[in-house]
């Protein structure tokens, strides 16, 4: 038996679901694509599976045999969701990297940001700092974004032009505006070191929002820092380059309290070590190509290797994703145990 | 031959159930755009499964487990590409359109954890029971409720009050 308030919310979410919407997007033909590529993909692996187990089975043969040939080494299973126990490893070969920083902070925050959570990222050579609310978070949408900007000459995005904003700490600033709507996007100005700094915001609702972020703007401290960090890589193959590092924490309240990322590529490939509390499922890197993730659990933090690790010549050569997991450092679950040194 | 059938029933049950499935998705994501992004990854997963979708007894729910847990997964994936691929606000033009008791039900739902947020979505929307939900989500009855619990107590404080002659009749 309903109550009126549980009867109530299903007319609210059935009249939310019927308000108009944009025209669909769906794509039939491209989802019958992409699922074709895919389970022609789902075919090779069940082969190469069966392949696999096959020399396996003949290896084990040869080496039970009494007066056997020189034993054959035996071929690896393939991978699939495991928790793997710590393997003593070979001498580590540093990787000439540093580890997370940070270019820029936020100082003051307007109260609009309820409980803030903050994110940082290095990625593809740039330092980016987030501050959002817990719920927004939630919903991926960070309420505000800041970035030193690597171009000097600090290029605009297609679609966007700016109009001249009040002075932030004594020096030129810029609202970033749509060409179509005139909507504002977010505040550049220019720093003491001579680069801009831009500051981008979702929410713009309210009259106070360009006030804030002015505000937000004077306060913000510039300085290269480190960012706390969940683990210490120690012997991650040097072919592997680092694409993009993150640490995410929105509260002690959301689940997961926190969770980092690390992405590497080489030669075409790429494979992520994602790190979370364990007890949260597994942390998928998400992207259509990441496999099955490999998984080890220690000091109650859960570290996953995704993507194509097994065709890197080098991380099979420390033993596939599983070797790899072992070339990380966990500092624990706590976040008051992170380090901030060790390459990365 | 066989393929071509398959891709006929997947192409006729997609063009029947796909507004359905994307109002499933908006109620989830609260994101019109994102609800697209998440039927275009349900309906390439059923098409995958299609062989295994057409044993089973109801294919809407088979259809719409894949959905939500399409979502739930989403929402473990990086931060960073997430909160990159989302930068702009491309929401607020949508949102200052929205009449306040919609604006008012999105905002509350947002405030939900995702799977308070599927929950609620799944039993109230849906109308499925407990162990169907739970069927659903992957998880047991009593995670069901111990998340429905949670949600209409967080909903509770954020959805103002609506006149009982609100209800649906339907």
């Amino acid at each position: 038996m309903r109550t009126h308030e549980q009867r109530d919310l299903t007319a609210r979410l059935s009249a939310l679901a019927e308000a108009p919407a944009p025209p669909a997007a769906l794509d039939a033909p491209a989802a019958i694509a992409r699922g074709r590529v895919r389970l022609r993909r789902r075919r090779r692996a069940l082969i190469g599976a069966v392949a696999g187990s096959t020399a396996a089975v003949l290896a084990g043969v040869l080496l039970l045999r009494p007066s056997g040939g020189p034993p054959v080494p035996a071929v690896p299973a393939p991978t699939a969701p495991s928790t793997l126990a710590p393997s003593p490893t070979t001498t580590p070969t540093p990787v000439a990297t540093g580890p997370l920083s940070a270019e820029a902070g936020f100082g003051w925050l307007p109260p609009w940001l309820a409980r803030p959570a903050v994110g940082h990222a290095n990625s593809d050579g740039r330092s980016v700092v987030t501050a959002a609310t817990t719920t927004a978070v939630e919903n991926a949408v960070p309420a505000l974004r800041l970035e030193l900007l690597r171009d000097t000459g600090a290029s605009l995005a297609p679609g966007t032009h700016t109009v001249a904003a009040p002075a932030v700490a004594g020096r030129e600033a810029h609202w970033l505006v749509t060409d179509a709507s005139g909507a504002p996007v977010g505040l550049r100005w220019l720093t003491a070191s001579g680069r801009w700094a831009e500051l981008r915001a979702t929410v713009w609702t309210g009259a106070k929002v360009k006030d804030d972020l002015l505000r937000v703007a004077a306060d913000v401290r510039f300085g290269d820092r480190d960012v706390p960090f969940p683990v210490r890589p120690t012997g991650v193959p040097a072919d592997l380059k680092v694409r993009n590092v993150e640490v995410h924490r929105p509260s002690k309240d959301s689940e997961p309290p926190w969770s980092a990322m690390l992405s590497y590529t080489v030669g075409g490939k790429w494979l992520s070590v994602t790190v979370q509390p364990d007890g949260f499922g597994v942390f998928a890197d998400g992207r259509p190509d990441g496999g099955t993730p490999v998984c080890r659990v220690e000091k109650g933090v859960q570290l996953c290797v995704n993507g194509t690790a097994t065709g890197i010549p080098s991380v099979q050569g420390i033993g596939g994703p599983a070797g790899l997991l072992t070339r990380f450092t966990v500092l624990g679950a706590d976040e008051a145990s992170w380090s901030t040194g060790g390459g990365l | 031959m066989a393929e071509r059938t398959r891709d006929t029933e997947f192409t006729e049950y997609l063009a029947s159930r796909s507004g359905w499935l994307r109002k499933v998705a908006y109620l989830l994501c609260g994101d019109w755009h994102r609800a697209d992004d998440l039927v275009q990854e349900c309906a390439t997963k059923l098409y995958v499964n299609w062989s295994r979708a057409g044993r089973v007894e109801n294919l809407d729910g088979y259809a719409r487990r894949v959905l939500v847990n399409t979502f739930l997964a989403e929402q473990r994936s990086s931060w960073w590409r997430r909160t990159t691929r989302t930068a702009t606000p491309t929401e607020v033009a949508s949102v200052a359109a929205d009449l306040d008791v919609q604006l008012d039900l999105r905002r509350a739902l947002a405030a939900l954890p995702p799977r308070q947020r599927a929950t609620v979505v799944l039993r109230y929307y849906c109308d499925l029971t407990v162990d169907q939900t739970a069927d659903a989500m992957r998880c047991s009855p009593g995670n069901v409720k111990s998340q429905t619990s949670r949600a209409l107590a967080t909903l509770r404080t954020t959805l103002a009050p609506r006149p009982a002659t609100a209800e649906r009749t339907s």
